[in-house]
């Protein structure tokens, strides 16, 4: 421990390196069920960059029950991800890995319906090459291995889950203002033991523009996408084409008022029929006034709906104020419409959620807050539980 | 190009792609908006057909695993899944 001390301490001086750390430790319960509903958070990592390179240590570490009367999806899990960059001249090496160690061994639905099975651990090397002239034109290619530990639940043995993905993308930014890029990927998914082998692939090619001389502070983007896939779903059908269109504006009403509008809808091209694909329409805003020293007070107030196979509809608030030199008032609201997985809800639930809590930053890069929200939900009665949430961490801190 | 013709263009393309859906079926291959999604991973931990990784900040679903339980839809908190 000395020695690597001691090397970092070389390194940092005398190779001109630096050494850059953060954490956060989140915790959160809720009145539904104490015990159960109680879920921790823990992130901490850190980063090395010198003159053309960079090495990243990210863990994160999850832990909480699941049980009562709203289905709590989150398990125990230890991530582990480590990523390095190697840059020279425009090409860039992108290794990385990283390691997942499920606790309690998660349930999972096996493909093809052949029972249950449990996650116990996945690793997952990679490797991304890329070229770029900067603000001209980016090539990329990358190749992703997962091997996962997959307990069958009936025989108790290992499925040999492993997955494999690799494509690439080209990217030219046009002089006119826009962009024209095609993108690949291939996707492997196999159990050994169960003999289940799938394949699909997508190829993305797309087009982009943004008017670089629009009046009255708005940009715009206007983007059309066909993606063309092979393989099949679930059930043994054919994946659809897709066309998307998407249209994005950033209109700037002062220099401290702004509103961001995305609008898109995709068509699905079937063997015999096309259908209307996912449409999504969401609008957002965003006032920005002072605070003491470096935190601003924000307002952001959002909605958003989406129809596919499902609707959803969202109504969001968040806030905020900076009260005194680093201490800051929070202020969430939402107002959530869309499918439920709990029973007896006939397929869709309403959320309404409300809070406010306290923020600290101190100078040096540590925070810490604390909020209590109230939620209300549509279930077969109509539900209502509170839920604190806390942390503490540090972001960033320099050696 | 003039600033009507680039609406006209637009506009243009969004009747095609409702005029070309025999509708009202709506397809159930879900889609996540790259723009909303922050990588948090709660859709990857609850779906039960282990058909979602978070790659690079953003959720990728595996179209040959996904079985439309829209239980992702129902958990990402950034309303990001649709």
């Amino acid at each position: 421990m000395k020695l690597f001390a001691i090397l970092l301490l070389v390194g940092t001086v005398a190779f001109g390196i630096n050494f850059e750390g953060y954490g956060q430790m989140n915790v959160v319960s809720d009145s539904i069920n104490y015990g159960e509903g109680l879920h921790k958070w823990g992130q901490a990592g850190f980063r090395m960059e010198g003159s053309n390179w960079d090495v990243k240590l990210d863990v994160d570490r999850v832990s909480s029950g699941e049980g009562a009367v709203v289905p709590r999806f989150y398990r125990s899990h230890l991530d582990t991800q480590l990523e390095g960059r190697i840059n020279f001249g425009g090409f860039t090496i992108n290794p990385e890995i990283q390691i997942t160690k499920h606790f309690d061994s998660t349930d999972v639905v096996l493909p093809l319906f052949l029972g249950e099975g449990y996650r116990n651990s996945a690793l997952r090397p990679g490797l991304r090459l890329s070229y770029s002239l900067p603000g001209i034109f980016e090539i990329s290619g990358r190749g992703l291995f997962w091997k996962k530990d997959v307990t069958a639940l009936d025989s108790d043995n290992d499925t040999e889950w492993s997955e494999m993905t690799y494509g690439g993308d080209v990217l030219w930014h046009t002089p006119i203002g826009g962009y024209l890029a095609v993108a690949g990927i291939s996707h492997q998914t196999k159990l050994e033991t169960l003999d289940y082998d799938q394949n699909w692939s997508r190829v993305d090619v797309s087009a982009g523009y943004e008017p670089l001389h629009f009046p009255s502070n708005t940009f715009l983007t206007a983007e059309a996408e066909y993606s063309l896939y092979t393989g099949e779903d679930y059930t043994g059908a054919s994946l659809p084409n897709r066309f998307t269109g998407r249209l994005r504006a950033v209109q700037n009403v002062a220099r401290n008022v702004m509103f961001n509008i995305t609008f898109s809808q995709a068509a699905d091209f079937y063997e015999d029929e096309t259908r209307f694909g996912p449409f999504q329409s969401a609008i957002r805003g965003q006032y920005k006034f002072g605070g003491w020293g470096n935190v601003p007070s924000s307002i952001v107030i959002g909605g958003q709906l989406t129809e596919s196979a499902i609707t959803t509809r969202l109504g969001e608030l968040e806030g905020r104020i900076s009260i005194y030199s680093g201490l800051s008032a929070l202020v969430t609201g939402k107002l959530w419409y869309g499918p439920s997985s709990v029973v007896n809800t006939g397929g869709y639930r309403t959320r309404e959620i409300i809070g406010g809590g306290l923020e600290f930053r101190m100078q040096n890069g540590l925070n810490t807050f604390v909020v209590y929200e109230r939620e209300a939900s549509t279930l077969s009665t109509n539900e209502v539980w509170g839920k604190i949430r806390g942390g503490l961490g540090f972001y960033p801190a320099q050696f | 190009m003039t600033r009507f013709t680039k609406f006209l263009l637009v506009t243009v393309l969004a009747l095609v792609v409702f005029v070309a859906c025999d509708g009202p079926l709506a397809s159930a291959l879900l889609t996540v908006d790259t723009s909303r999604c922050v990588g948090c991973g709660e859709c990857e931990e609850v779906c039960p057909y282990n058909a979602i990784e978070v790659i690079d900040g953003d959720a990728v679903i595996n179209p040959s695993l996904c079985h439309q339980c829209n239980r992702c839809v129902e958990v990402c908190p950034e309303g990001a899944i649709y």
